[in-house]
């Protein structure tokens, strides 16, 4: 309710500010205020995102174009619906939906417990841990947090370990899996704004440590200022050798999948073929394999990326019209002439992604916003690939902010013995809280993101 | 009378988009498939299909207007609704047939401009430049064809949707339109994962 509160009240602001400073620059402003109006109103009434951004791209056109506009639509929708980047999301997504019923994560899970029970703070490390190694094979953080959750919980029922602290880490180990290539974030990023994908992923490779140490930091103070939680007995050097053994198809996934496109020698969608036909491959291995099973994933991949598509054909058709009328190229000359520094309007825009990430989800976050804020960071010399990597991680903050956050509910449905979802909450929050500041740290030095992609090139 | 045959043709159409998100499921394992032995093949064989990008191109553009129409019966189509869901429910009805009505609004749109691009294609016999030449009708008029069904689902929805409102079955005009809960979802998720649902309450 704050969050809605707090983006009508920047829109409102950047409105009335758009009047009185846009006109002397020859800004549309009859555009900027019609669309701020009706897109609250929309949203706020519940309109599906689609046909909200479908529909105002259509009344903008009409009212302020003076060219048929209309005549290009259909090819407008068509150039990403057949495009050739964006099969990878599906492909990705078919993967993430096989691994999920081919019982990987238990052996991972299992294995990881060995090596990491004895740290301050124990099992919640192996949480950590294991999401983070299985978001490296699956692109959603949803599947993640339902995955490792699953194996994760019943290891805690008749433990002394903080039920908080629990489903605290297993929900930002979930808000992992986007940030942690091969994410689909980053593939509809890459889309709209005509970066490389490759270069994104490894980009995000040095964020994606810093959340997980930030993480295992909070883990640590936690296991450190509240006393050792059953730590179990060590085990024999052999066990623990053995237990590598489990970790093997994991690894080799990644391998696959990530070495395939670090390496040069597949292109992210190659990359997703490749993991699709591995993870079967590993499904049959464990005997969990069937043609049933397979029509189960490909017809969960074909709903979420019917959903994707919709918002993108509703976002193109906008997009395209306000390109046409240049909107988003003369707010990124507005903005960028303002007599501010750059930092504070990065900083005004994520903390608007981090109001809208409390009530909308990440998929339409991105493909809402990015189009219109993308021309301003790039305007404000700001890199495209360090924004695709902050982005990402606001729509992972999205996930697991309170109160609306997928990752969050996926995880209170699996608790065996049940409890209020503030618990979720309320364990959620350090961890919330370190995200953010990575957040701030890649603000202050984009390098980390920056250094490797160059390194690597 | 005539809310009972809405609903027949409403459940007709369902099936229909069942089957039609089931072919979408398997066009994207093929599009694996294809990539997969491209890659191995350009890898170790040093043949190639040279028309792998055209073709998984138009697998996406199937897949995701054959799977447009069951997602809308699922209900899974993305609205913001944590201001309408805070509603008294003889509201949140109005509200739900707005977005559905707006919804058709927006597929009126895309099927005209979709069919005017496979109309283009026909009268300039366009064929993509890829080995096989594939004449570009056939991807795009099925995916015309896609967006269409979902139009035509959704129109469906809207006019059972005013019915119901008409003779004051709010709850039904909710189960029809109300979007899937956070809940529904995570049921889902813990399906797939072959674990039980252990929640008792979320609130």
């Amino acid at each position: 309710m704050i969050a809605f509160l707090l983006v009508v009240l920047l829109v409102l602001a950047s409105t009335i500010w758009a009047m009185f400073g846009g006109q002397a620059l020859g800004l549309p402003v009859g555009e900027l205020v019609l669309l701020a109006g009706l897109f609250l109103l929309f949203f706020g009434a519940g309109i599906y995102v689609a046909a909200a951004l479908g529909l105002l791209g259509m009344l903008i056109g009409l009212m302020y174009s003076d060219r048929p506009f209309w005549l290009f639509l259909g090819q407008t929708i068509w150039a990403p619906s057949s495009n050739y980047v964006l099969v990878a999301v599906p492909l990705f997504l078919l993967m993430g939906e096989i691994l999920l019923r081919a019982g990987l994560s238990e052996k991972l899970y299992r294995a990881l417990n060995v090596w990491l029970a004895r740290l301050p703070g124990g099992l919640l490390h192996t949480n950590i841990v294991s999401c983070a190694v299985f978001s490296a094979i699956s692109g959603s953080s949803v599947a993640t947090a339902a995955t490792m959750g699953s194996v994760a919980l019943p290891y805690f029922e008749r433990t002394r370990y903080n039920t908080r602290m629990v489903l605290g880490s297993l929900a930002a180990g979930g808000a992992l899996g986007n940030l942690i290539p091969p994410g689909i974030t980053f593939i509809i990023y890459g889309l709209i704004t005509e970066t490389s994908v490759g270069q994104l992923y490894i980009a995000a490779v040095m964020p994606s440590l810093l959340v997980t140490l930030l993480f295992i930091a909070v883990i640590l103070w936690h296991g450190l200022t509240h006393g050792r939680m059953q730590a179990p007995a060590r085990l024999p050097l052999e066990a623990r050798l053995r237990s590598l053994v489990d970790l093997v198809p994991t690894t080799l996934l990644i391998l696959l999948v990530l070495g395939s496109i670090y390496g040069g020698l597949a292109t992210p969608t190659e990359a997703a073929a490749l993991g699709v036909v591995g993870a079967a491959i590993f499904a049959l291995i464990e005997g969990r394999f069937s043609l049933r099973m397979l029509q189960d994933s490909a017809e969960a991949t074909a709903r979420t990326t019917a959903l994707i598509g919709l918002i993108l054909f509703g976002a193109y058709l906008l997009n395209f019209v306000l390109t046409s009328l240049r909107v988003p190229q003369a707010m990124a000359e507005m903005v960028s002439a303002l007599p501010l520094p750059g930092w504070s309007i990065v900083a005004l825009i994520l903390l608007f992604y981090l109001a809208l990430g409390t009530f909308m989800e990440g998929f339409s976050m991105i493909i809402t916003t990015v189009p219109i804020v993308f021309p301003i960071i790039v305007a404000l010399g700001y890199d495209p690939v360090w924004f695709g990597v902050v982005v990402t991680m606001m729509v992972e903050i999205a996930l697991i902010s309170p109160p609306d956050g997928t990752v969050m509910y996926v995880l209170q449905g699996m608790r065996p013995s049940g409890g209020p979802i503030t618990d979720v909450f309320t364990g959620v929050m350090p961890f919330l809280a370190v995200y953010l500041l990575a957040v701030a740290i890649l603000l202050a030095l984009p390098e980390i993101a920056l250094w490797l992609p160059r390194a690597m090139s | 009378m005539l809310l009972g045959a809405l609903a027949t043709v409403r459940h007709a159409l369902q099936s229909v988009a069942r089957a039609m998100n089931r072919a979408a499921g398997w066009g994207f394992v093929v599009c694996s498939l294809l990539v997969t032995f491209d890659v191995l093949g350009r890898k170790f064989l040093g043949v190639s299909t040279q028309a792998t990008v055209e073709l998984t191109g138009y697998l996406l553009a199937f897949g995701i207007a054959f799977g447009l129409a069951h997602t809308l019966a699922e209900r899974s189509h993305i609205r913001i609704d944590v201001l309408v869901m805070r509603l008294p429910l003889g509201l949140r009805q109005y509200l739900h047939l707005a977005a559905a009505a707006l919804l058709v609004c927006l597929l009126g749109i895309l099927t005209w401009a979709a069919w005017s691009l496979v109309e283009e294609s026909h009268l300039f016999n366009a064929h993509d430049t890829s080995v096989i030449a594939v004449p570009m009708v056939l991807p795009q008029g099925l995916w015309a064809f896609g967006i269409a069904v979902m139009a035509l689902f959704a129109c469906v929805l809207t006019l059972e949707a005013m019915a119901r409102l008409a003779v004051g079955d709010a709850a039904g005009v909710e189960r029809l339109l109300g979007s899937r809960s956070l809940d529904d979802e995570a049921k889902e998720a813990l399906e797939a994962a072959g674990t039980r649902t252990g929640a008792k309450e979320t609130a």
